[in-house]
Formats: structure tokens, sequence, C-alpha cells
């Protein structure tokens, strides 16, 4: 009985109506109603396209031999010249692959802590601990990936590290952390959950606290114990959101955050079978070149296969339901 | 006036345009007044100043205006043209430069390398000014300054596109080792002629200091135990890169990791010092090395450059007394020579005042000690006039001095700067010396054209980033290593780089450079 | 809030159950702060006192010789920091409410183009001409190299954040916007008067992380700034970072001394400094929205 309640409600609080189909009439008549809508999307439209959408042209760098005294369109045409170095060598999938693996690691193991962060500060009455709690978890975020770098070496220090004395009091052999590259994927993911997973917990508070209260009112009056008003109201509610964070994820799963990748793992050469990714190879291979065109071409490969990636898990998305979708 | 290219009237030269004319007003404005206090000299200039613009990079100092308008009082006189000091930040310098030469941005001067700001790219990309006829003309001192053999080595095509920094071109390998280590642990550094002579002190100090003695960077030197033989140039890739393309005096070029009797035998013998301990159990990355270095924690570093007064540098940035061996004698090579230069933009105010300058630069020992050293009294101060050693004014140290770039190398004549150290005293000579009797590479002026093998490099470099450090160390077991090493190299097309490169040498060699 | 007071084994759940998270989070803060205190400590010891003992809660050696670099320059630290102050604040109010109102717009049923135009902003995410034609545009055509606007217009349409803001503006009840419609307010009345109260929460978010991005950013002045009056303080401690880079793995430029590890601490320090004030101020936002009835 409570669960029927409150999908009523939840039916009613839904978001976006696709009213595209209601009305006809042509973008100029309609234009008196939608003036003042176009006036506040402005100085954005505008400025997206100032900054985003200009410089678009230069996409075809990708495919030319960027020399700049030649310009853009006098740079000579190379096809896809510029992306063979991204598939000649072996590495080529293993970047792929550890790239792919260890963004999805990231979304789903940050979507699950930021989430439970979330849930649990929205139980802390007191606001003085509540402030500490939602300060502190955030503080990781200001700390550059170079000094945290420090510190996780501090932890695995083969010599020095703390883990490896630890490990020797209770008499393990001690591990040299920074030559095993099999331990990396759950480190870097631990070190990344710890550095974003008080960033995005504050987006799903944000989200459970527009929540209107009324709604856990009933529930409660109802006897439904805490669990399940998290269940039934909490985690449907948050739905859109969680579902545009995932989404956009997604679209950014080819791109790897290059500070963690190589700052924390101290591009230590001995590790990249399981941290080299994309971002850190292309650094690698074109060091010292100013080979503009292959940079272009890489990043080029990453943004098609993201856009790729996002385009259909947003049709997917849009087949399951319509409101939820990015586009 | 030299050409502009007629679309980039840039905002730059508006500004420059207005700020000059509202300058030529109060200038006259000014005039008779000064005309009646002082005897009017043929210095004062009638026409508007040119404001060159220079860019280099370097750590930011406090007091750089105050070193600018110094400059500017002597340039204005000698070259009627004053000078704006643009320091960017070393880290950022190349990427900076690399945008504005794809913007067209003008700028006067700028200095250039063959391993910053690449000197043979920016040919290729047409941002430096051929300075051929200036060097006859305006350039006249600074080209009679330089030893005549070098000019071969900065020519692209036939013309010359920037003027070399006098410095350090013939560059001796070898090590440093701390003083007092050495003489404890029974190192006769003169006596030592290969890096393998020197296991029995490193034996020594583990067991007595209990460290790992040798120092290595993250890339150079980074604990690397080659050289190339006497005589042979690098052509591509660095003494820290074990693909390192070279050739040797015949010509022949070749990759080092396939030479078993240089590389083979250095990394062998690095593997070894890996167990024994020698070298640090994990890669450290630079900045904690040079930390472990001040703290006393390390003893030794190889493949370093052995000029002469090294000792007395790695003396400032070990902390410690210092003795520099050298083992690899110099060879004059391209690199060498293109090491620092100072280059004209292609879209300068000036070409004659841009000229005019590295001339002066290179010649004027005020101007050079100014840009270098800073003002006299709020600098330095003299040490020892007569023989040109200076020092810290009291109460002035090195990390509170307003103005300390310690970049001499960066600049004009290297051989006209001031001592910093009575122990220094006698080091332009000798590097003078080294410069004009170093033999020469055999493709002295040879610059390749990556084009038709940039995949083959971007794959190389990145297949050969994998295992490089790791492996130079003695991280790795060498008998499965380095063939698998060897293997990667060639799937990842070295054999189609270096065939490459054979045909381009010979080519040059043809043509009779 | 009143306890519902019902059998006395309910309470001590619910105390278990309040402890539990209580620890938890807890928990989880200390790992999170612990780090930081080490930051601390190590930007107020000496290099070589991290070098022999690491990274200690308390410097093993005492020394304000990290600071005493950074701060060599006190005049330009201060510019840097009104920089840097400025253009945060005008960055973030200016891109706040661009991005709100641009999300408002995306959120509206009735309007037509909300999909299309959704796209049209989120296609910039993943889709864009690269650092060369961006910086010619802006240094050749836009004119904006050394100016102030250049170090906050490029940043204020981020569209992840117009995203959040457009989800979270289309969760609310349709009823009370429709309503106020009916009652003749005009879009922008209903933007301010209702949508904003109503979420405070999510806007504080945004506006934070728009806080944050103007506060780090350093890219912007690398590129385009070379009036060292306009340059923003995490520039010039990038600065720092790109020169001991450089200095320790390039032998010509030896000689020159800086306590490496200290003061990149250091750097982490002060660069956290103002943004420690901002959260009490963020913080009175984050409260539960308030009850429709209240505005009915």
């Amino acid at each position: 009985m409570v669960h029927r309640k409150f999908m009523k409600i939840l039916q009613s609080n839904k978001g976006l109506e696709d009213s595209s189909k209601t009305t006809s009439r042509g973008f100029w008549k309609d234009l008196r109603n939608t003036f003042p809508l176009w006036l506040m999307a402005a100085p954005g439209c505008i400025l997206v396209f100032i900054f985003s959408y200009l410089p678009m042209v230069g996409i075809i760098i990708a495919f030319k031999n960027y020399k700049p005294n030649l310009g853009i369109l006098g740079s000579d045409w190379v096809g896809f010249e510029n992306f063979r170095f991204l598939f000649g060598t072996q590495s080529a999938w293993r970047i792929t692959g550890n790239t792919l693996m260890m963004n999805t690691l990231f979304i789903i193991s940050t979507l699950i802590v930021a989430l439970t962060l979330a849930i649990l500060l929205d139980e802390v009455r007191d606001s003085r601990r509540f402030t500490f709690y939602q300060a502190a978890i955030f503080f990781p975020y200001f700390i550059s990936w170079i000094v945290v770098g420090y510190l996780v070496y501090a932890l695995l220090s083969t010599d020095d590290g703390v883990i490896n004395h630890l490990l020797s009091s209770v008499g393990h052999e001690p591990v040299r952390w920074y030559s095993e590259p099999k331990y990396w994927p759950l480190i870097l993911t631990l070190v990344q959950l710890w550095k974003h997973g008080g960033f995005w917990s504050i987006v799903y508070l944000a989200g459970i606290l527009g929540i209107n209260p009324e709604l856990f009112e009933s529930a409660k009056i109802d006897g439904a114990s805490r669990w399940k008003q998290i269940t039934y109201i909490t985690l449907p509610l948050l739905k859109p959101i969680i579902l545009i964070n995932i989404l956009l994820s997604v679209g950014r799963i080819f791109n790897a955050d290059f500070g963690l990748f190589f700052a924390v793992t101290r591009n230590s050469s001995l590790l990249y079978p399981t941290t080299d990714v994309i971002d850190t190879f292309v650094f690698r291979a074109l060091n010292g070149s100013s080979d503009i065109g292959m940079a272009a071409a890489a990043g080029l490969y990453q943004a098609v296969v993201g856009f790729t990636l996002v385009f259909v898990s947003n049709w997917i998305v849009r087949r399951v339901d319509p409101e939820m979708s990015l586009f | 006036m030299s050409i502009k290219k007629a679309s980039s009237v840039s905002r730059r030269d508006f500004l420059k345009l207005a700020g000059t004319s509202v300058g030529g007003i109060v200038l006259a404005a000014a005039m008779p007044t000064v005309a009646q206090d002082v005897t009017p000299t043929a210095t004062i200039p009638p026409t508007p100043l040119v404001d060159l613009l220079y860019l280099y990079p370097g750590t930011i100092q406090t007091d750089r205006l105050l070193v600018q308008d110094a400059m500017n009082e002597i340039l204005r006189t000698r070259i009627n043209a004053t000078i704006r000091l643009n320091t960017i930040a070393y880290g950022d310098y190349e990427q900076r430069i690399n945008l504005m030469n794809a913007a067209g941005e003008a700028y006067d001067l700028a200095f250039t390398a063959s391993w910053i700001n690449l000197y043979d790219i920016n040919v290729s990309q047409g941002n430096f000014l051929a300075v051929d006829d200036l060097l006859q003309t305006v350039g006249r001192d600074v080209y009679a300054s330089l030893p005549a053999g070098i000019w071969g080595a900065v020519r692209v095509g036939g013309q010359t596109y920037a003027v070399p920094n006098n410095n350090i071109m013939a560059f001796p390998g070898g090590f440093y080792v701390r003083k007092d280590h050495a003489d404890n642990y029974g190192l006769d550094v003169t006596n030592i002629n290969s890096y393998a002579e020197t296991e029995a002190f490193l034996a020594a100090v583990k067991a007595g200091e209990g460290i790992a003695p040798i120092a290595a960077n993250t890339d150079n030197p980074c604990g690397q135990l080659w050289s190339g033989p006497t005589g042979s140039d690098l052509v591509l890739g660095g003494p820290a890169n074990a693909y390192t393309i070279m050739v040797d005096a015949s010509g022949t070029v070749r990759s080092i990791a396939f030479d078993d009797a240089v590389f083979g035998n250095s990394v062998r013998l690095a593997h070894n010092w890996y167990l024994a301990g020698y070298y640090d159990t994990e890669i450290i990355p630079n900045e904690e090395e040079k930390a472990l270095i001040r703290a006393g924690q390390k003893s030794i570093v190889y493949n370093v450059t052995t000029k002469p007064g090294a000792a007395l540098e790695q003396k400032n940035d070990w902390g410690f007394d210092m003795y520099s061996h050298t083992i690899v004698p110099p060879t004059l090579t391209t690199g060498g020579v293109r090491a620092t230069m100072t280059a004209i933009g292609a879209n300068t105010i000036s070409a004659e005042a841009s000229m005019g300058y590295i001339n002066e630069i290179h010649t004027n020992v005020e101007l050079y000690n100014l840009l270098a050293k800073g003002i006299e009294g709020r600098h330095w101060v003299w040490d020892d006039q007569a023989l040109k050693v200076i020092k810290f004014p009291d109460g002035v140290t090195a990390e509170t001095s307003g103005y300390n770039p310690n970049s001499d190398w960066e600049f004009g004549d290297q051989f006209i700067a001031y001592y910093i150290s009575p122990d220094q005293v006698g080091a332009w000579e000798e590097t003078m010396r080294i410069n004009s009797e170093a033999p020469v590479s055999a493709i002295l002026g040879f610059s390749f054209n990556p084009e038709p093998v940039r995949t083959e490099i971007a794959q190389v470099q990145a297949v050969a980033g994998e295992v490089e450090v790791p492996l130079q160390r003695g991280m790795l077991d060498p008998e499965t290593a380095l063939p698998e090493f060897q293997a990667n190299l060639r799937a990842a097309g070295i054999d189609t780089i270096v065939a490459e490169m054979q045909r381009q040498i010979d080519a040059w060699k043809q043509s009779g450079s | 809030m009143a306890l519902i007071i019902k059998r006395g084994n309910h309470q001590s759940n619910e105390k278990l159950r309040r402890d539990i998270i209580h620890l938890i989070l807890t928990a989880y803060s200390v790992i999170c702060v612990l780090p930081f205190l080490l930051v601390i400590s190590g930007s107020f010891s000496s290099e070589a006192g991290i070098a022999k003992s690491g990274y200690t809660l308390v410097p093993s050696e005492f020394s304000t010789s990290a600071y005493s670099y950074i701060l060599k320059d006190p005049t330009q630290i201060i510019k840097a920091y009104g920089v840097s102050l400025s253009v945060t604040i005008v960055g973030s109010l200016l891109g706040l409410l661009f991005m709100s109102m641009l999300a408002f717009v995306l959120s509206r049923p009735q309007f037509k183009y909300r999909k299309a135009l959704s796209f049209y902003v989120f296609f910039t995410m993943f889709f864009n001409g690269g650092l060369v034609p961006w910086y010619i545009l802006i240094v050749r055509y836009l004119h904006l190299k050394d100016t102030f606007l250049i170090l906050f217009l490029p940043l204020l349409i981020i569209p992840w954040y117009v995203l959040i803001l457009r989800t979270s503006f289309a969760q609310l009840p349709e009823e009370l916007l429709e309503a106020a419609r009916l009652d003749g307010a005009s879009e922008w009345r209903i933007f301010h008067q209702i949508v904003v109260p109503l979420s405070t929460p999510v806007l504080a978010t945004v506006g934070l992380f728009c806080v944050l991005t103007f506060w780090n950013d350093w890219w912007l002045a690398l590129l385009f700034i070379n009036n060292r009056d306009l340059v923003p303080l995490q520039y010039l401690l990038h600065e720092i970072t790109v020169n001991i880079n450089f200095m320790a793995a390039n032998p010509q430029t030896t000689g020159i001394t800086m306590p490496v590890l200290p003061v990149r601490m250091a750097m982490a320090v002060l660069a956290i400094g103002p943004i420690a004030l901002i959260f009490p101020l963020v913080q009175r936002y984050f409260v539960r929205g308030i009850t429709l009835g209240a505005l009915k």
C-alpha cells in the first residue's frame, strides 16, 4: 500500500514532458511566447558558440600535417596518417583496455560511494557535525595529484612505506608496490574515490535535499522504516541525476585523468600493463615533437568513441524512459 | 625595416604606434629645456625608439624591471632601441611559444636550442629570420667572437637562423662524486677510465654509509652507464633514451639498443649494481632525488657534463664539495653548438635593432652582466675586481636576492661573465680551449627531417618509454628484457627510421655541406 | 523535530543506527583530513627533514623555508590574490546566472526546442577543435590576450553543470509552475521567484563548483597573460611547480636552491586557504527544501 501511494506521487512529480508533438505552430509565430526564454538562454548559447563552436573548425587538424606557417587550410591533407601511431604498436590494445576498464571501475565505485555518503550525510541532524563531515570529505579534492603521489608513496614505498612496515610487523614479506602492476587497478580506484567521492556526494546530497519533505512525512506516518524510505523515495527521485551523471561519465570514458595515472604511479613504467592509458601513451609518444596533427588525432579519436558511447547509451535510456535522456 | 606579414597588424603594433607617437610629442615638448641644460649629443634619438620583445625561459625575478631599465639606458645609446624582458616559466616556455608561433604573434628575440623550442622545427616552420647578412653588418662583432668552425652547425639549408650563445659546445662526459666520500672510501678520481672501475668504491660506500650511492633522475641522467663512442653524434633521442640513434665518426647510423658491446654491457653491469643495492630500489621523481642528495643520501652520479667549473656548480646544487672527472672526451656536435641560441623572430619589428641587441649582449661586458647577474651594489658587489670575481652583497643570499636568474648560459657570451667565486677563475679560458680543440662530429650541420617517419618515431618513443629507465638502471633482467626490448623496437619501426636517416645523411654528404 | 516515541526497542535501534552512521562518517572524514594534516606539517618542514623522516604529523625539522621561498615577493602574491578573488567572484556570479538561466529554459516542457538546444550545448563536451584554433580565435580575432575578461569568459558555461541544473529544475512540481503561468507570471518571474528559491541546494552546489573552477584555474593565465599584474594566484604557484620539475630534470639550471618538497606542500596549503572560508557560506544553502505548502 505504501508502495502504490508513493508511485502516484512520483508520477505527478515527473520531470520533462515531451510536448513537441502537441503544437506545430511555426517558430516565428511562437516567438512572442518563446522570446523571453530565448533571451534567458542567449548569454549561455552565445558563449558556447564563441568558445566551443567557432574553434571547431580545427577538428580537421587531425587529418592534416599541420604546420603553423601554412595555417590550418594550407597544411597538407594526410587522411588517417596521424592516427596510425595510436594503433601501430602492441600497446594499442592495452591502453584502450586499461582506459575503458579503469574508467568503468571509477564510474561504478564513485557512484556507490558518493550516493552512500550523501544518504548518510542526510541522516545527520546536528548541523555542526554535518558541516564538519561535509567539509572534511571535500578536502581531498583540493590536493593536487602530485602531492597525492607523494602521500601514496609514503604509504607504498618499498623500503619506508607505512604499508610495508605493517606487513613486516605481521611477518609478511614487503611488497614492491611500484613494480607490480596487478595491485594498481585497486590502488588507483581507491585513490580516485578518496579524491572525488566527497565532491560527487555533494551533488547527490543537493538532490536529496530537494526532495519534498512531505513525502517522507507521509511515509513515516504510514510506518515505513528509514531504509524503506530511502529505497522507495530517495533513490527513485535521484534516478534522473544519477542517470545524467552516468551518461556523462560514459561520454568521458575514453579520457583518463592524466594526473592520476601519471603522478600517482610516478610514471613507473613497470606498472604500465595496468596503468598505461591513452592519455599517458600519447603524452609519451609525442613528447618533444610539436606534432599538433597527431595530438589532434588522439583527441579526436577519444572524442568520437566517447560520443558514440553516449549516443548509444542515451538511445537505450530513451527507449526505457524518454524523460531521463540527455537529448 | 624587415618584412612583416601584412595580415598580422596586431594589437601590440597598434599600441606601440599609439605609444610612440605620444612619446614623440612628449619628447618634442621636452626638447627646449633639455637643449638648454645639456649639450645635445648625437645620441638623443630624433626618431621613435624601437622596443624589442625578448622571450626566454627562466624563473621570474622580482627586480627584473629594474634590471631592464638599467639595460635600456645602455641600449638606448648604443643601438637606439630598448628591450622588454619577457621571462616565461621554464616548463611553460615551449607551450607558450609554440602557440604564439601557431597564431602568428610577433616577437623580436627568442631563446631556441636543440632541446627546447626546437631550432630545426622552428626553422622548418619559418618562424625565424635568416641572419647571414646581418651577421656581416650589424652583427660583425658577435660573428667574430664565435669560433669560425661552429657556424656550419647552425646552418640549415645553407642559411643561418640563430646566433649561438658563446658557451661550452663540446661536452665532456663523466661523473661527479662527493669529495668526502671519495677521500674516505678510497676513490682515486684521476685514475678512473670507465664507470665500471668505480665498483669497489660503490661497495665501500654502501657498506660504510648504508645508502644507495648512485643518484639518478627519471630522465637524464637516469643512471645509464653507456656513452656514445668519441666522435659520435646523437641524432634521435638523448643520452638517456635506450633507443638513441647515433652517427659514429665514420658516418654510419645505428641505434644504441642493438650495440651489445656498449649498451648490452652497460645494462648487465647496471643489473648487477642494482641487485647489490647501489641504485634506489624504486624510480624516484627528480625533486625527491634532489632532496635525498641534499640530505646527504647520495654519493655519485654518472653520465653528466664535466665541463670546467662543474664541480663548483655542483657544490651549490648538492651542498657538498665535489670532484668532477671526465671519462668521455668532448666532441663538437651539432646538438652542442645548438645547445643555447638566440633567434630573431620572422615578424620582428626591426631586424637591425634585434641583431644590434645580440651584438651588444655578446660583447658589452656591462650589459651582459646586468642581464646575467643584476645591478652592481644591489645584487652583487666586487670580491676581487682584478680577477673579475663578484659576490652577493652583505645580507643577501641566493634565495633572498631580488635578481639571481643563475642562467648565464642562456644569454650572450658566457665568457665575459664575472666569476662568482675565486675557484671559478680560469674556467672560461679552459672552456674556450675545449671548444676549439675538440674533434668535430662527422655530421656537423646536418639536420634530420623527421617528416617521412613521424609515426614510427612516435611509436618508438612510446615503446621505448615503457622500459628505458628500469632497463638502464638495472631493474630488469637483461637476459630477457633486452631481447624483448629490441624486438619491440623493431616492431615499432626503428629500422625504418635508421634507414631513412642514413639516406638523408648520405644525401647531405653528397651535396657537399 | 519531535521524536516519535514507540517501543523502547525502536529507540535503541535508532541510537544504534545513528551511532553506526556517525562512526562511518567520522572514519571517512579522518581518512580525508589526515593526509591534509600531513601536507600542512610537511609545508612547515625543512627538505632534509622530509627526506630523512618522511611525512609526519609533526614536522621532524621545523622550518618556514618553503613559505619564505614562495612569499618572497609579497606584493606579487597580494596582487595575485586580488586577481584570483575578483575573477572568482565575477566569474562565479555570472556563470551561475547564465548557466541557471540556460538550464531553466532547457527544462521548460513547453519549449519546443529544448531537446535540440540541449544537444547544441552538450555536443561541445565531446568535440572541440583543439588548442590551436581556440588560441588563435582568442588572440587574433577576439583580441582578448592580456585582458581581465579572458580569465573567466571561456569558463562561464560548463555543460556538465548546466545539465545538473536542468535535471534538478525539471524535477520541480510542474503544477506549481503551471499555476504561476496561468496567473500571468512571466518566464523570468517564474525563474527567479519560484525556481531559484526552491533550488537553493543545487544552486549552491553548482555555485561552489564554479568557485572552485575559477579559483583553481591557471591554464588561462598560462596561455594568455603576460602582464604580471593580471596573474592569478594559482598561476604563480603553477610557475613554481613547473620550474621545480624543469630544474630538477635539466642540468644547466643547477644552483637554484629551492626546498622542493615542502614548497609543494606549502602551495597546496596556500591554494586551499580561501576556499576553506567559502564553505561556511555555502553551508547555509544546504537545507531541506521549503515545503510546498508554505509557497502556496
